[in-house]
């Protein structure tokens, strides 16, 4: 009787230190979260640097990122240079050896994916050109497909760190794409009729959304990527496009409303915010991004 | 590097050429592949402007203060070329990564080369940790690791001239920690040679430092940090100032020997509506520092004591009300020790009762994140004598090539 007492305090006392340790995973935007949560479910811990009213080029490293950055198991990024202004600066400081780059905790989604406007001959570009990332578009998340993609790379990633629960993981990813497929052939015969229609999008951001929807994305708020909307240039959007049959003006959650209302004004054309990431739930944000197209 | 098996590559290829195209383009490409693919990030900062300030820049002084020529001020009058730095970084294994920075600026109508960084820095330590050895700007305060560059007004603030004479870079090596704790803490300790003021170079370890931070969010769109830091170094017959023997008009001379230990608490506040920092961003910030030494000055004919405590701070908040444009207001106050040996009365360290004190307002253009355009006005009071300054500069300042990540 005293040895399984014995026994049963002992497991109550030791079951902290026994039990799995959830992996940590800091995930640099919300959609990385989110897929983080769909795949690791409660094994792991996410966290996401930024909110959906954040522009991820333009990041702070600020300490709490550095606290968080110091316990991370992995680091779940775009990539592409899309985080280089402040990612750089929380690895070296605070990253331990595993989420270093090239290491095996360190995920950058796009490198998993075809990407699209690739530079194929870097010495052609410069700095006149804006904001220009030479590997590709790094705003891979808003093509669901190529997120299904991510999500399976990122499985075999996180099942490879955390062998213990691989079965699990891969468990989740097999839910995960069973519904997935779903809600993408929902979401294509809800935007059927999109397909062809002009688009003026506020920064290059929808790039993977137009080449899963065949929209048009004729051209940005924005005269280079980065360089904030000037009035010559929306002058010039105006006399370029009044009568050119544009759909829709969009721009994301964390971007300005400003340019886009008042080219609306001048053209006559609806402009919409459109929702770009959510940490809860990526589902509704397709949803509501192909209901505010229409 | 040419290589034998380079050597029969490209003879190949070159052989192959002849034949198609497309061998040529190859082999091309594999040759440029291996002599530039591990180039370090290669980046030149190019600083210059307009001055026009009431003093003359060769009689410039702050009272109280044995200050020499500081750097973290402009130096020039009419249009002027500042501190132009050139910086090679570069991972070198997955151990190391490094970084080298040369400024190239020009003191009293000579061109000087500096070198302020030649430091290897550990990769993926763990625990937090990083050590950092070599040539480098000590954590200290909030700017003195941060490029001159690096700062939103064109001159560093008056204690950093008077305590650290502008900025301080040395040899050594520093350790730092970020604990694991929910919120961020991190911890700092580091042995220097003591190359430059407030130390002399004379040791072959002349300073000592330590740090602590702590930062968090206040919520989605503040976050703040706030520092200690303790220097203490052990200078023996420190020459005035920065420690340039640049010559100037009437350069002090007098000497320190003794303690000096220097203490400093930073501040700093941040914030963007919702922490989108494109449109809109404040940033709040203020350092408080205090120096006590111990020791004697050496005036060429007597070693007067000196055992004083010196005080200065500064508080600034910097605005971008639009993408594009900024503005800022900084203060300056130091209190240096007044109660000086008989000996000193008349010195540079006698500052007669005044308390030197600055305001700078600064206007702020920055079309992209590599490059800007600034307009500033300071009203220096710097001495009893002196009347006060009127400071204008328009400053250009561009960033070529790699563009590091900046810290918070």
């Amino acid at each position: 009787m005293k040895l399984n007492l014995l026994l049963i305090i002992g497991a109550v006392l030791f079951a902290p230190i026994l039990s799995h340790a959830k992996i940590n995973i800091f995930a640099c935007e919300p959609e990385w979260a989110y897929l983080a949560n769909q795949i690791g479910g409660d094994s792991v811990k996410t966290f996401s640097a930024t909110t959906n009213k954040q522009n991820p080029h333009y990041i702070s490293a600020k300490p709490s990122l550095m606290a968080k950055m110091r316990r991370a198991d992995i680091v779940f990024c775009a990539g592409s240079a899309l985080e280089s202004g402040w990612l750089p600066v929380l690895l070296k400081a605070a990253g331990s050896a595993q989420v270093q780059p090239g290491n095996i905790g360190h995920f950058m989604a796009s490198d998993y994916v075809q990407k699209l406007e690739v530079i194929d001959n870097p010495s052609l570009i410069d700095r006149s050109m804006g904001d220009i990332h030479p590997e590709g578009n790094p705003h891979v998340h808003l093509d669901p497909k190529r997120y299904l993609q991510i999500a399976a790379k990122f499985t075999q990633v996180l099942a490879n760190i955390d062998k213990d629960n691989a079965a699990q993981y891969q468990s989740n990813l097999a839910s995960f794409t069973k519904q997935w497929q779903n809600h993408i052939a929902r979401w294509q015969t809800a935007a059927s009729q999109l397909k062809g229609k002009k688009i003026i999008a506020y920064h290059k951001n929808y790039t993977y959304l137009a080449d899963w929807l065949k929209l048009d994305v004729v051209a940005t708020l924005e005269p280079k990527p980065g360089i904030n909307p000037s009035v010559q240039h929306l002058s010039n959007l105006v006399t370029q496009y009044q009568n050119a049959d544009i759909h829709k003006i969009i721009y994301a959650s964390h971007e300005s409303g400003k340019a886009a209302k008042w080219l609306s004004n001048k053209i006559n054309i609806e402009q919409v915010k459109l929702p770009y990431s959510d940490k809860d739930n990526m589902v509704k944000v397709f949803d509501q991004i192909i209901e505010l197209l229409k | 590097m040419l290589n034998k098996t380079n050597t029969a590559i490209c003879a190949a290829a070159l052989i192959a050429s002849f034949n198609t195209a497309n061998a040529q383009t190859i082999s091309d490409a594999y040759a440029s592949f291996t002599d530039t693919k591990f180039n370090p990030a290669l980046s030149v900062v190019l600083d210059g402007g307009f001055a026009s300030t009431k003093s003359d820049p060769e009689d410039y002084s702050i009272a109280g203060f044995d200050v020499g020529e500081p750097e973290g001020r402009v130096e020039g009058e009419g249009f002027y070329a500042g501190h132009n730095e050139i910086t090679a970084s570069s991972n070198i294994d997955d151990k190391f990564y490094g970084q080298a920075t040369l400024v190239i600026a020009e003191h009293d109508g000579d061109t000087e080369i500096e070198l302020e960084e030649a430091y290897i820095q550990t990769l993926g330590l763990g625990y937090g940790t990083t050590i950092k050895a070599g040539r480098m700007l000590p954590v200290f305060g909030y700017l003195n690791e941060r490029h001159l560059h690096q700062d939103f007004f064109v001159e560093r603030p008056l204690a950093y001239q008077v305590f650290l004479g502008g900025h301080m870079f040395d040899d050594g090596i520093e350790v730092s920690t970020i604990l694991p704790t929910e919120t961020y803490s991190e911890i700092g300790i580091g042995a220097f040679r003591g190359a430059n003021y407030p130390a002399t170079s004379d040791e072959g370890v002349g300073l000592y430092k330590a740090h602590a931070r702590v930062g968090g969010d206040i919520d989605e769109s503040t976050s703040w940090r706030v520092g200690a830091h303790y220097l203490h170094a052990e200078p023996k017959a420190r020459a005035a100032g920065a420690g340039h023997a640049h010559g100037g008009s009437t350069p002090s001379t007098l000497s320190f020997t003794g303690d000096s230990d220097l203490y400093a608490v930073e501040a700093k506040l941040e914030w963007g509506p919702n922490g989108n920092n494109t449109e809109q961003n404040l940033e709040l910030r203020a350092e408080y520092f205090i120096r006590q030494e111990d020791g004697n000055y050496d005036d060429g004919t007597d070693t007067p004591a000196f055992d004083g405590t010196a005080q200065g701070f500064y508080a600034q908040a910097a605005y971008k009300f639009m993408p594009e444009w900024s503005i800022g207001a900084r203060y300056d106050h130091l209190m240096p020790e007044e109660d000086i040996d008989a000996d000193l009365h008349g010195t540079s360290l006698d500052a007669e009762g005044h308390e030197p004190k600055a305001s700078t307002f600064s206007l702020q253009y920055a079309p992209s994140e590599f490059s800007r355009i600034r307009a500033s006005y300071a009203n220096a009071d710097l001495s009893a004598e002196a009347p006060t300054d009127h400071r204008f500069f328009i400053n250009f300042q561009v960033s070529l090539g790699a563009h590091g990540a900046h810290k918070y």
